[in-house]
């Protein structure tokens, strides 16, 4: 199953330089580990010490915003797309 | 801008610089007289206009005084300000500041943008650019109109003295009566005592203020743009031309363009929730910041507990309060979230204040004040008197903290951390020019106390809501941090504390936010450069390509800089105030910008800076 998988702009240079990947899992947790594995470097910039998803960032999963509560065991389907949105910023 | 620019939609962009020109007028406010130039461009910088050509221009008049009267005040347009790209709003304001100064006592280059309608009623009037200069012998407004529809504008000199004293969106509704087809740029009571204020701010009137009748004026806010304009009796200017539908066809791509602009992932951080996922604009830093104690609270200090939780905009909304999205001209970011008292039956009542981040979080957090009803009062308060809420509320945040630290012998009738009845006693003070002790600014309250350590500032320029413990990029921002210098949130999304990093972050990447401010559009609309030479290209028919895009943000930068050397900054003047340097554990971000960090990162930015000047020719 393969999931499409959007960046934040910011965070393209921790995977391989694009902040559009393909990557595959049954859920989000499942798809995230996935990604660690292929650009660790993305981990220590997308969740905290205890795992959770840093609080500026919110998951849309299919243009639906996700809650954070739900986010680890959200199912995932072929072709479904999963944006990481960042909510800080300025002005 | 130039004769032909915004005329005919083009389809293949052909034009460069020479087939170009620019209207420009000189006033001199001392003898009334106004002469037209039609200015024929010679590169991008001339082209593009806002602060590209105001730097140039500023290069050829330095003054020792801002508020000489010979000192000049540059109003102006960017390329797209005016036109049908969505956000094509803006207007410029450039002038020798009286706020940001370099230690040799010597004003300093600064602008100050601002959305809302006046600057397309300017386009309509076919202007680009008005230099100002003198003194007007009495309050004054500047009436521009055309006695005929394709006419030549006019400019009138009208009698201003019962606008004295009055606040700004009161002026302001008072000018809509008497010319129902203008847009306004005025300034308020601080403007007009700009001896004691050096923060005063130049409002933009909006459709929606018009029509509501509710201050909802958009802000050149920055470097004490409305006390220069204060200085020349001028208190505000006119821009009277009636709305004319477009006679020429619009570009195709132009439709495609707006909708990324108003639905685009570029500006979804900025519209509400509701619209097409949006982040729910700057107020959300509230929630995204703050459980990782990453905003300012205390003067920059985070008190690393839950004490701002009230202020989410998700727990304001639970009050007695509507918040709604709206927006400026035909904007589809709506980027206002516009604050009001609930009624009985669950409708918006009385217009508050219009909340972004800034202003809310530096007259409530930064002051020790967490109750959102109080915050209100503040954020209206700054907004009516027309000072800038930034430097109001940082300068505000240093009063607070000197006093907690000499109780002995405090400062501004003592005021203290979360005391919103002084605080709202000493805006008014300071707006009505009877505090100017504190209406100087940070800087100079600093020098003068002999407490420099958290005197939250850069040249001068108060620092905006984001950490300076967090951003070492601050003291290279042309026009304060957070709208001139693209590096304030680099540490929280990519977490990286090397050398190499934070060199290129200042000297190459972060540049990248003084685009739009030539660009004439919002920065919220979050366009790549790919994008905007393409638009430019639709709208204008100049040949550009994003290379030489690049080029043009890097030069204007670069001239931004030389001017700042050549009026009296050395080295000395890029340095942070010293308590910035500590660690500050409840900061949930790394430790990095230690004084030897910034003391190597110094000389490498100085010398890379160096370097590209002389690539440049502009050494
Ligand atoms: S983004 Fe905001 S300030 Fe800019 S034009 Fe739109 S509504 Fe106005």
């Amino acid at each position: 199953m393969s999931v499409n998988v959007e960046l934040p702009s910011a965070l393209a240079r921790y995977a391989g330089g694009t902040k559009f990947l393909v990557a595959s899992g049954d859920n989000v947790r499942m798809l995230f580990e996935k990604l660690w594995e292929d650009y660790p470097q993305l981990r220590i910039r997308l969740l905290d010490k205890r795992d959770q998803l840093y609080p500026y960032f919110v998951l849309i999963k299919n243009n639906v915003r996700l809650s954070p509560q739900e986010l680890c065991d959200i199912p995932l389907d072929d072709g479904d797309t999963l944006e990481v949105m960042t909510l800080a910023g300025g002005g | 801008m130039a004769d032909d620019a915004h005329g005919d939609a083009v389809s293949v962009p052909s034009k460069v610089p020479a087939d170009f020109s620019v209207r420009r007028y000189r006033v001199d406010l001392t003898s009334r007289k106004v002469s037209r130039e039609t200015v024929a461009c010679e590169d991008f910088e001339d082209v593009f206009g806002g602060i590209a050509r105001g730097f140039k221009l500023l290069e050829s008049c330095p003054v020792a005084d801002a508020y000489d009267p010979s000192a000049t005040l540059i109003m102006n347009l960017g390329l797209l300000s005016g036109t049908d790209f969505m956000t094509g709003l803006r207007t410029y304001f450039l002038a020798y500041s009286p706020l940001k100064r370099s230690l040799s006592g010597l004003p300093s280059p600064m602008w100050s943008a601002g959305s809302g309608k006046f600057g397309t009623k300017v386009r309509g009037l076919n202007i680009d650019e008005i230099i100002f200069t003198g003194r007007c012998d009495t309050p004054s407004l500047l009436h521009i109109r055309r006695d005929s529809e394709d006419g030549p504008p006019v400019f009138d000199f009208v009698d201003a003295s019962d606008l004295i004293g009055r606040h700004v969106n009161d002026r302001i509704q008072d000018l809509h009566g008497r010319y129902p087809d203008a847009f306004f740029a005025v300034i308020g009571p601080a403007g007009e005592n700009y001896q004691h204020v050096r923060f005063a701010a130049i409002a933009l009137s909006t459709v929606n203020q018009l029509r509501s009748g509710d201050g909802k004026s958009r802000w050149c806010g920055r470097g004490g743009m409305g006390g220069v304009m204060g200085s020349k009796n001028l208190i505000g200017i006119i821009a009277d031309s009636p709305d004319r539908a477009s006679t020429t066809k619009a570009p195709p791509i132009l439709k495609e363009l707006n909708l990324e602009v108003a639905r685009g992932k570029g500006s979804a951080r900025f519209r509400d929730k509701g619209k097409n996922n949006g982040g729910g604009g700057t107020w959300s830093n509230y929630s995204a910041l703050n459980p990782v104690h990453a905003m300012p609270e205390m003067n920059f200090v985070p008190t690393g507990t839950d004490a701002s939780v009230p202020l989410y905009r998700d727990n304001v909304e639970q009050g007695p309060y509507v918040v709604k999205d709206e927006s400026c001209f035909r904007c589809g970011i709506s980027c206002h979230k516009n604050v009001y008292d609930k009624q009985e039956d669950g409708k918006a009542g009385r217009f508050r204040a219009k909340l972004d981040f800034e202003p809310l979080n530096l007259l409530s957090s930064n002051l020790g004040i967490f109750d959102i009803d109080q915050a209100l009062d503040l954020v209206e308060l700054v907004d009516e008197l027309g000072m800038d809420s930034i430097s109001c509320g940082t300068t505000l945040a240093y009063v607070m903290e000197y006093n907690r630290r000499h109780p002995e012998a405090p400062i501004a009738d003592g005021m203290s951390y979360g005391d919103y009845k002084k605080t709202l006693e000493t805006i008014d003070k300071i707006g009505n020019g009877q505090l100017e002790q504190v209406g100087q600014g940070t800087l100079r309250l600093a020098e003068q106390l002999g407490e420099m350590g958290y005197a939250m500032q850069c040249k001068g320029v108060e620092f905006p809501a984001y950490l300076p413990q967090t951003n070492p990029g601050y003291p290279w921002a042309l026009a304060g941090g957070h709208m001139s210098m693209r590096t304030y949130l680099l540490l929280l999304h990519e977490r990286e504390t090397g050398l190499d990093y934070w060199v290129d972050a200042i000297t190459n990447r972060g540049l990248s936010i003084l685009r739009d401010d030539f660009m004439g559009i919002c920065k919220f609309s979050g366009m790549s450069d790919e994008r905007m030479v393409e638009a430019v290209g639709a709208l204008t028919g100049l040949a550009i390509d994003v290379a030489t895009l690049k080029q043009l943000i890097r030069r204007t930068f670069l001239r931004g800089y030389r001017l700042e050397r050549r009026h009296g900054c050395t080295d000395d003047d890029y340095v942070m105030p010293a308590e910035v340097h500590q660690e500050y554990p409840q900061i949930e971000l790394p430790y990095f910008n230690t004084p030897e960090f910034f003391s190597e990162l110094k000389q490498r930015v100085t010398a890379r800076i160096d370097e590209l000047l002389v690539a440049e020719g502009l050494s």
